[in-house]
């Protein structure tokens, strides 16, 4: 009996996943046809239709590790008509709120650990900061580089696209005792949660917090200097080089997202890139979605995360590159 | 005997989400009932038609549009805080200190290394607050 019943939530929830998807989808491009045959729609029509958008982003948050706003921004950008500034702030409130919404769900359950985020966001915010201050001199004498950089990060996200297509045991890797990194071991960073699909425990330690630290003040130094926002990368150096099962990188990663944009959120509050009239229909729909994205998140099995994680990240890239090359007229501004 | 399938969820952890939740409903509610309220047309700082008319302008260009004002800071709506569209930015800035709190919450659980990383966290956190005032846009 247990079988089918699973079979059965599976296919429920993946059944409204595709659902919801298609709702999002059909809603924009009635949207995007009705904004093109009439320039008098009602003002509540487009946030109506923020809200179903943003309630599909967050069904899928939680479960990938992104904040949202990878896929929130060029789609936002693409098919609404509110300027890049307020699509930016929306963003950014969003993707911190489908944060919000999972952090103490994961945390309770064992899969977001505090241990693990705690140094790694030390090194990223000071980077970010030197990263800030960098920016407004690189910004002056070299207007163009934020392009090129975001042509080689969607090249970097290809790369960990393919790399993570060819590694093995993403979803559990094994990580020795004898391995383990002198910090990792000082600062006892273990954990355990209980993972439904395999119906026991599972205890794991990270490793190589050095490299992790380098890459974590890569990653911040960069989001910093240009505003690109990094939630992408956070996944697999946790991942990938520290060892962290696929399902912890993503649940960390989303509590590394609470403080990361929580603290860049002031930045758009001072510029008065916030609207009621976009940002309320937004949050609604990012709240109810990553809810239950978090619950989806808990029984989803590694694999679809594994593959979940790959697909945005290739996502991520080809929009990082369209956008680089539009930015530098290489190919027509679409993003 | 503890076998293999026990374990026990980190308090700091527990505290920081605890905490979280509770801050994030109250922020939602100080973001949402006065937004809901404004969407409705109760007293509006700016006109959702007139938003409307204006939002595919950049930020500075909308507000001085609308407004007739230079926004910077934290000024703009601190100021405005007796229009429902202003509050929920309030609610806004009161989302944003979440991680604060929450990271104090953990701080105050944990033990040994990670009561001072917390507190470096939370320095660092501070630091963000007052950033835009510091150092401008810079570092989003």
């Amino acid at each position: 009996m247990k079988g089918p019943s699973k079979f059965n939530k599976h296919w429920l929830v993946s059944a409204f996943m595709v659902l919801a998807v298609l709702a999002c989808v059909s809603s924009i491009a009635i949207a995007a046809e009705t904004a093109h045959t009439s320039s008098g729609t009602a003002w509540w029509f487009w946030p109506l239709c923020m809200f179903f958008f943003t309630f599909t982003i967050g069904l899928i948050a939680p479960v990938s590790g992104v904040g949202g706003g990878v896929l929130f921004v060029p789609i936002a950008t693409a098919f609404f008509p509110f300027s890049m500034d307020f699509v930016r702030g929306t963003g950014l409130i969003m993707a911190m709120m489908s944060a919000f919404s999972s952090t103490p769900y994961l945390m309770k359950k064992g899969l977001a650990n505090l241990k693990l985020m705690t140094p790694i966001l030390i090194v990223s915010t000071i980077f970010s900061i030197i990263g800030g201050v960098l920016g407004l001199w690189i910004t002056n004498a070299f207007p163009l580089g934020k392009y090129y950089l975001t042509i080689a990060l969607g090249v970097v996200l290809f790369i960990i696209f393919v790399v993570m297509s060819k590694a093995k045991k993403l979803e559990f890797p094994e990580v020795k005792e004898e391995d383990v990194d002198p910090i990792s071991k000082k600062l006892d960073i273990t954990g355990a949660w209980f993972e439904p699909n395999l119906n026991k425990v599972v205890h794991y330690r990270t490793t190589k917090m050095p490299i992790g630290f380098v890459a974590f003040a890569l990653v911040g130094m960069i989001a910093g200097m240009f505003g690109l926002g990094a939630g992408w990368a956070n996944v697999p150096v946790l991942n990938m080089i520290m060892g962290a099962p696929i399902k912890v990188a993503t649940s960390t990663s989303m509590a590394i997202i609470t403080v990361n944009d929580a603290a860049a959120c002031w930045i758009y509050i001072s510029k008065g890139a916030l609207l009621p009239l976009v940002l309320i229909p937004a949050v609604l729909g990012i709240s109810i979605g990553a809810k239950i994205g978090a619950k989806i998140a808990e029984k989803a099995k590694p694999t679809f995360v594994r593959y979940l994680v790959m697909f945005i990240l290739l996502a991520a890239g080809v929009i990082d590159v369209i956008k680089g090359l539009g930015g530098l007229g290489i190919i027509p501004k679409i993003i | 005997m503890a076998n293999n399938n026990d374990f026990q969820v980190d308090p700091m952890g527990l505290a920081f989400g605890k905490t979280m939740e509770i801050l994030t409903y109250v922020g939602l509610a100080a973001m949402l009932i006065p937004g809901i309220i404004y969407l409705f047309g109760v007293r509006p700082f700016t006109d959702v038609h007139l938003v409307a008319a204006h939002w595919g302008e950049p930020a500075s260009q909308f507000w001085e549009h609308v407004n007739n004002m230079t926004v910077h800071g934290y000024s703009w709506f601190l100021s405005h805080l007796g229009y429902m569209d202003m509050l929920c930015i309030a609610g806004v800035a009161i989302l944003g200190s979440v991680p604060l709190f929450s990271i104090l919450a953990a701080a105050l659980k944990a033990k040994g290394p990670y009561k001072g990383l917390l507190f470096l966290l939370l320095l660092e956190f501070a630091f963000a607050i007052v950033k835009p005032l510091v150092l401008g846009g810079a570092g989003e």
